[in-house]
């Protein structure tokens, strides 16, 4: 068959394309940055932080922030961006909103699970169903990048069961290739049950993978181990530099759009339902500021409840800016936070547990529910998000890093009928 | 089923449902697969599209095909359901031609590439 290498029209889209790699490019050097900093570049610190990264089992919850510290945690999250960059440009990916979404995905969980180790088996799991199916890398590297959600698998199978070297390392690489590979035509197939409702549907995906292969284990009476690490820290060392880097988001998505305001006036309209690419539809300069906002917004519910700024939590802040170029904003992304912080304050989980927390901010999954279908019903799915987060981790024992997507994509499919059910009925449609 | 023949249906739905929404109810859908490139025609005589309206369909499939998108949630285009993902659609095919006259009616003309989708331009 003929090659014939594609030649888009001409268009702002390369352009932007363009300025968000050199954007994601300066995101990576500000990890970097950071994480020496705060090690005070002592790079035997970074280096036996590293270590202690790579070999420990990282089923949730997992703060490298506790294990090894801030800087070398910090710094890993450099690398993995560092990978994740080279991945795209090798693959001639233009940066868009997923593009976007996956890089601040991958740096906010390699805060607390992904390491520059454990991402590999499962990238080459999805580069090897490319070859299988014989279609080019490109069009499955989004998958392949979410994909990482499946690590802990490979640290788990590596460090954790007790296999001896080297074949535990054999092991880990074979489990993580299968699960990548799986993962594939699994996160494509899912998306029905929600219909783009759930933002995360590779958590979504990966939480299935996830319940299968913890059930064998429990069948062949293997139990995980890894213990629950959690970094109790103030604001104080994270969130002035987090400020200033969502300030210049915004200054640069006004400098690079003047016209940014009407951008960001339309953008706030979007439902945020998959596929909502920011970038491409409503510009750089918009998803930008949109980026910006976000960050300040999650700040400050991030204090408002207590929360530590730990690997995790500040995971969950960079999570919600990337999602803020592919399908979040202010209006469809508040109700369900709301909604998941109000429920643990009735529940008897609380809202000062770890698991509740998180919840709160990744409750942002939802945020297409309360964009298409209104306030009261985001409000209402964030509910239900909080009560099923908190029960869904122990199907796949923690070896999803994306436990707040498995949660999100059955609550968005569990509300979704009744919804489109009430719209038809209240339209005479039914 | 060829993979880009499908994706090429998904994306005719799409834009199918998008007439019916604006009040057509006479809608011709007509293929054209080749070996390298295949063509989608939908038609309506039932309805004109306002300025906006044909503003709109340009800029959806303004910017490139985006395979890295299309081929991941591109099974959400195309399904008989109450919302529109033209967006989506915009990432999966190129526009070749809108016809939007009296008389004639609304034309859109889409393709799509066999596999080899680049959505970085070439150096």
């Amino acid at each position: 068959m003929a090659i014939f290498p594609y030649e888009p029209p001409q268009s702002g889209f390369d352009t932007d394309a363009r300025h968000a790699r050199f954007a994601l490019s300066a995101f990576l050097g500000v990890l970097s940055v950071y994480g020496l900093t705060v090690s005070g570049f002592d790079l035997g610190t970074i280096a036996r932080g590293m270590v202690a990264i790579i070999i420990s089992p990282d089923i949730l919850i997992n703060d490298y922030a506790s294990i090894a510290g801030l800087g070398p945690a910090f710094v890993n999250a450099a690398l993995c961006v560092f990978v994740a960059l080279s991945l795209l440009r090798l693959s001639r990916v233009s940066i868009s909103g997923p593009a976007i979404a996956a890089i601040f995905t991958i740096a906010g969980f390699s805060l607390f699970g992904k390491n520059i180790a454990n991402i590999w088996p499962g990238m080459i799991g999805a580069y090897l169903y490319s070859l299988a199916s014989r279609r080019p890398f490109s069009e499955n590297i989004i998958v392949a990048l979410f994909g990482t959600a499946l690590a802990p698998l490979s640290s788990e199978v590596a460090f954790g069961l007790g296999l001896a070297l080297p074949w535990s390392l054999f092991a880990a690489l074979c489990a993580g290739v299968v699960a990548g590979f799986i993962l594939s035509p699994i996160a494509r197939h899912v998306l029905d049950f929600h219909r783009g409702y759930n933002l995360y549907n590779t958590g979504f995906a990966a939480g299935f993978i996830g319940t299968m292969t913890m059930s064998t284990l429990k069948a062949l009476g293997v139990t995980l181990s890894g213990g629950f690490h959690w970094a109790e820290l103030g604001p104080v060392g994270t969130l002035p530099w987090l400020s200033v880097f969502f300030a210049a988001l915004m200054i640069a998505g006004m400098k690079l759009d003047p016209g940014w305001f009407n951008s960001y006036k339309r953008l706030l309209t979007s439902p945020g339902r998959l596929v909502s690419d920011f970038v491409r539809y409503y510009g750089l300069g918009a998803t930008f500021v949109n980026m910006g906002i976000m960050g300040f917004i999650a700040s400050a519910v991030m204090l408002l409840i207590g929360a530590s700024w730990n690997g995790p939590m500040i995971g969950g802040l960079l999570t919600i800016v990337g999602f803020s170029a592919f399908g979040k904003h202010p209006r469809n992304t508040l109700p369900p936070m709301l909604g998941a912080a109000t429920m643990a304050l009735m529940s008897t989980y609380g809202l000062g547990s770890p698991g509740s927390q998180l919840a709160v901010l990744f409750a942002s999954t939802l945020a297409p529910v309360a964009g298409e279908y209104g306030p009261v019903a985001g409000f209402m799915v964030g509910m239900l998000h909080l009560v099923l987060v908190q029960v869904v981790g122990g199907l796949h024992g923690g070896l999803n890093l994306y436990n707040n997507g498995f949660a999100g994509g059955l609550a968005a499919g569990l509300f979704l009928p009744v919804l489109e059910w009430l719209r038809e009925w209240r339209r005479h449609e039914v | 089923m060829k993979f880009d023949a499908a994706q090429l249906m998904r994306v005719a739905e799409e834009v199918l449902k998008y007439f019916y929404t604006k009040g057509a109810r006479s809608v011709k859908v007509a293929y054209d697969f080749g070996t390298e490139r295949s063509f989608c025609a939908i038609s309506t005589k039932d309805i004109l599209l306002t300025a906006e309206e044909e503003d709109y369909v340009r800029r959806v499939f303004e910017g490139p095909v985006q395979p890295e998108i299309a081929n991941y949630y591109g099974t959400l285009a195309g399904r008989r359901r109450d919302e529109l993902v033209m967006e989506l659609v915009g990432t999966m095919a190129e526009l070749e031609d809108v016809q939007n006259e009296e008389g004639l009616g609304v034309v859109i003309v889409l393709s799509r590439r066999e596999q080899e989708y680049r959505s970085a331009r070439k150096k």
